[in-house]
């Protein structure tokens, strides 16, 4: 199983994601000045709602598309051969 | 004075906190950047939201609001709650998977590794620097221009010389800024990162709960939410831009003005639809003229502005936020983290967090257009709706400390980020890490903090009046322009070492390009109102998949050890 095979979960994540980026773009709220909940005009009023939706993504996306394979690949032991960190001049440049 | 004192108050129990998260400190240098990956849910959520709201999302999205309206929410905030959220879901766990398995302490150290090439990261070094100093100089200047109008008539005779006449006696910008920059230091020298950690976290506390604080005090001296959405600024029939309303102090009510109050005037005035309306409630972009007093001759200077946002613009800021990507010091947060369930919170608390601290600011600044002179500098508009609305010296100072708070819980990463990469990328990696004992590091490293601030310090005082907001996009529009680099380097493995470089001095020359034409910090838009950062951006990643088809892939064993894979 590779760390990146939760396909269809991401997918759907990127699916939510791209929805969530066309609806942020209210030009059919531009003009509107009127008042709404709690006092505050629509175009704001319609994105704190929109925040809301973004918090709900977070909610799914922890929840169905929790990446557990980098979490356990984290607390595996590194081999030897790839502290690559240390890369110093000449190293990897020839 | 009494303002004053709870400010003391509030900078003497930061120096607290430092010295007991120095108690906690474990001496060694891991310790002193990453906090020995320690650090739970609760408080990473809170540093890194801490980390990036600064005088940004306090004074800047008050001012910006005051300029153009309540699209600066969605300008800004409610994109950045998708894009930031998203990122941290998509990049930062991964980028504390890698980090915690091969040891990371910086970014400059993963790109290295992923791009197999030591000179990437002494490309990377002073472009990253370049790009922190302008968000640090946003801390400091939003500082003083917060405290000096609430603290006015302070010190009549020893501070004789202030930003605009009605502020003579406050505590000048070049005081207010020393002493927050002492005061950080202290706090970071004394704990690093756990230090900066525990600090982001009580001040993240503080200036939301201090901004919800304020709100309530703004909205019942308004008389409500419902009358405060009266109070913006209006076009008349003839296309003069009146106040209705004006605040008596002494009595402390909203009082209505017969006639209006004449302010400026929509230029080119021929849409008969705009009559009534309260331009700083809506986003259709309408250009006024208003008038200012000059404060050294008293004579009034007009002055043009644009109201509301261009439909383009609002688009391509969704291009700004990608910053966080690439923000070193947010790097340095992620590292922090004890597992990676302590992403959870965050990825699902930060949209919300944002919504609690800007929605009130965003409300306040153009609530303010009805009550505030049109050219009072924007970065000043909270704390003087603060100081004529609420009027209570020891609530201002509550409420100014939360300014500071968010203030400073940015500046204290971006401190603590320049002097780890600067020990760990360039002194300690030229040197070989068996050199430098661990002590020897956590001195190089507070030695290059204190420079950083130095000269941090000395260019603040210099661009003293520069727009908070501008300046803040313009830092993220550099740290957008290098998103290519790391959503490559986690996510296509084709990128390569020359496609990686190609992509950091792309990015770099069109910045510098945009950023010379906006006359080095100003607000600045190419074409219809396309922002740069998307320009940057978009150059960049062709230049990262052009150059990158056309060298070698990187080494299998690159491959392997950056996208992992198990049977």
């Amino acid at each position: 199983m590779s760390v990146h095979s939760q396909t269809v979960p991401m997918r759907t994540f990127w699916l939510f994601f791209l929805v969530l980026l066309f609806v942020h773009q209210d030009f059919w709220n531009w003009s509107d000045e009127s008042l709404v909940g709690l006092g505050m005009p629509i175009g704001l009023f319609y994105h704190a709602l929109f925040s809301l939706a973004c918090s709900a993504l977070g909610v799914w996306a922890v929840t169905r598309a929790w990446p557990t394979e980098w979490e356990k690949y984290a607390e595996e032991k590194s081999p030897p051969s790839t502290k690559s960190n240390q890369i110093r001049k000449g190293d990897s440049e020839q | 004075m009494n303002v004053l004192l709870i400010i003391s108050g509030y900078l003497s129990l930061l120096l607290l906190l430092g010295w007991g998260s120095g108690r906690m400190f474990r001496g060694t240098s891991r310790d002193f950047f990453v906090a020995s990956h320690s650090i739970g849910p609760f408080l990473l959520l809170m540093s890194v939201f801490g980390t990036t709201m600064t005088a940004f999302a306090l004074v800047g999205s008050t001012g910006k609001s005051f300029e153009r309206g309540i699209g600066t929410y969605g300008l800004m905030a409610s994109i950045s709650g998708l894009i930031h959220m998203a990122i941290f879901f998509l990049i930062g766990i991964r980028l504390w998977a890698l980090g915690k398995r091969h040891g990371y302490l910086t970014q400059i150290q993963f790109f290295r590794a992923r791009f197999e090439s030591d000179g990437l990261g002494y490309i990377l070094f002073p472009i990253l620097v370049l790009l922190v100093v302008p968000y640090l100089l946003i801390g400091i200047i939003g500082a003083g221009k917060v405290i000096e109008p609430v603290t006015a008539g302070a010190f009549p005779d020893l501070f004789t010389n202030p930003t605009i006449p009605a502020w003579v006696g406050g505590i000048p910008p070049w005081l207010t800024g020393l002493v927050i920059c002492i005061v950080v230091l202290t706090y970071v020298f004394l704990g690093g990162s756990r230090g900066a950690a525990l600090a982001n976290a009580f001040q993240t506390v503080v200036f939301m709960a201090m901004g919800i604080v304020a709100f309530y005090f703004v909205v019942q001296s308004l008389g409500g939410l419902e009358q405060a959405g009266k109070v913006p600024m209006r076009i008349t029939e003839d296309g003069s831009l009146v106040q209705d309303y004006r605040f008596d102090q002494k009595a402390g009510i909203l009082m209505e003005q017969d006639p209006p109050k004449k302010i400026g005037q929509v230029l080119n005035f021929t849409n008969s639809n705009l009559t009534d309306r309260h331009p700083h409630l809506g986003r259709d972009p309408i250009v006024v003229e208003f008038k200012k007093k000059n404060p050294k001759t008293g004579e009034l200077v007009p002055f043009e502005r644009e109201l509301g946002i261009p439909f383009i613009t609002f688009v391509t800021y969704l291009f700004i936020p990608l910053s966080v990507g690439m923000f070193p010091h947010l790097f340095q947060h992620w590292l922090t983290a004890r597992n990676a369930r302590a992403f959870k919170l965050t990825v699902i608390a930060h949209p919300l967090c944002i919504l609690i601290v800007w929605v009130p600011c965003v409300l306040i600044g153009s609530w303010a257009t009805g009550l505030l002179p049109p050219g009072i500098p924007p970065p000043a508009v909270l704390s003087a709706t603060l100081n004529m609305l609420v009027g209570d010296p020891w609530l201002t100072g509550l409420l100014t400390a939360g300014v500071l708070a968010a203030i400073m819980s940015s500046m204290d990463s971006q401190f603590l980020c320049l002097g780890t990469v600067f020990t760990n990328d360039i002194v300690v990696h030229r040197a070989g890490s068996k050199v430098y004992s661990d002590s020897q590091k956590l001195k190089i490293a507070r030695s290059f903090i204190v420079i950083i601030v130095a000269v941090t310090y000395l260019l603040a005082m210099a661009v003293k009046n520069a727009n908070v907001f501008d300046l803040a996009i313009w830092c993220f529009s550099g740290f957008a322009a290098l998103f290519p680099l790391v959503f490559s380097a986690l996510y296509w493995k084709r990128a390569t070492k020359a496609g990686a470089i190609a992509s950091v001095l792309t990015a770099l020359i069109s910045w510098a390009w945009f950023f010379h034409q906006s006359g080095y910090g100003g607000e600045y838009f190419v074409g219809p109102g396309i922002v740069p950062a998307a320009i940057c951006f978009l150059v960049s990643a062709g230049a990262l998949v052009v150059v990158s088809l056309l060298t070698s892939p990187p080494a299998q064993s690159t491959i392997d050890q950056f996208f992992p894979s198990r049977s």
